[in-house]
């Protein structure tokens, strides 16, 4: 697939993420906002960054797949917090994530509350496929 | 017509999807958030997030139809609010919408400010046009 990262000398550059992706692609996938929810609704380890963070990728993850994507094909993540002491963490996350992968175009965003109480990070992601 | 996909082992609510796809040879319409204005620009409902809601409704179906676009074609939607309490009346109104139709991929946010001190509510969608339905520009 014809994929790559625009990362323009002068630009301050991170290896969590990409200043730009540019994709050519048949399908686009658009995963809703995923909360840290067991299967019940109720929400996974309230409060626990960490452990969020884990399982909402891992919920990503799943979603991607039923779709026909894996997390390579992911161009643009949007995560979403309650507290800013939690941005590090979500960023060293996704680092981890794209490791050797071309990582997504990201935007994350300080919020002040998100739909459930004990949810302290719900991320959105846009993935491209070709067939 | 879009795709939209749930998946096993993610709790599925009946009030969105988890994916919304956009099939090949789609193209996609990402229309601006949309709020609870009049034509003038005023807002309605001043206060009662019901009335804003089925303005920002009326707005969204509004831009859709003028691209030829129904509430079938939308795969994702993006609400923003100023206050947790209004999520019972935003998840109803959207179930009236997609009464219809299964619901897009969703994303709840709460801020803490709007375009306009007065606007209790935004919602952002994205929807797919087939290729034969092509653009109305007017």
């Amino acid at each position: 697939m014809t994929k790559f990262a625009i990362n323009p000398p002068g630009m301050s550059a991170h290896p969590s993420l990409s200043h730009a992706i540019v994709v050519q692609s048949k399908r686009t996938i658009y995963v809703a906002g995923q909360l840290p929810q067991n299967q019940d609704g109720s929400i996974f380890a309230p409060f626990d960054i960490d452990a969020q963070i884990e399982k909402v990728w891992a919920q990503i993850d799943l979603i991607l797949e039923t779709a026909g994507a894996t997390r390579d094909d992911i161009a643009r993540v949007t995560a979403y917090t309650t507290d800013q002491a939690y941005c590090r963490r979500i960023v060293e996350a996704r680092e981890k994530r794209f490791a050797g992968a071309i990582p997504p175009s990201s935007v994350l965003i300080v919020v002040a509350a998100l739909a459930q109480q004990g949810a302290v990070v719900e991320i959105d992601a846009v993935a491209e496929i070709e067939s | 017509m879009p795709e939209l996909r749930n998946a096993t082992g993610v709790y599925t609510p009946p009030v969105f999807s988890h994916a919304g796809i956009a099939p090949a040879g789609s193209t996609v319409a990402f229309l601006t958030g949309q709020v609870a204005w009049d034509e003038a620009g005023k807002v309605v409902g001043s206060g009662d997030i019901q009335l804003q809601l089925d303005q920002t409704w009326r707005n969204i179906r509004g831009v859709l139809s003028s691209m030829g676009l129904a509430m079938s074609d939308v795969i994702k939607l993006v609400t923003y609010t100023t206050d947790p309490r209004f999520k019972n009346e935003i998840t109803a109104a959207k179930m009236v919408q997609f009464s219809d139709s299964p619901p897009p991929a969703s994303t709840f946010l709460v801020v803490s400010g709007l375009a306009d001190p007065e606007l209790l509510v935004e919602i952002e969608v994205i929807a797919v046009m087939s290729a034969n339905q092509g653009i109305h520009q007017s």
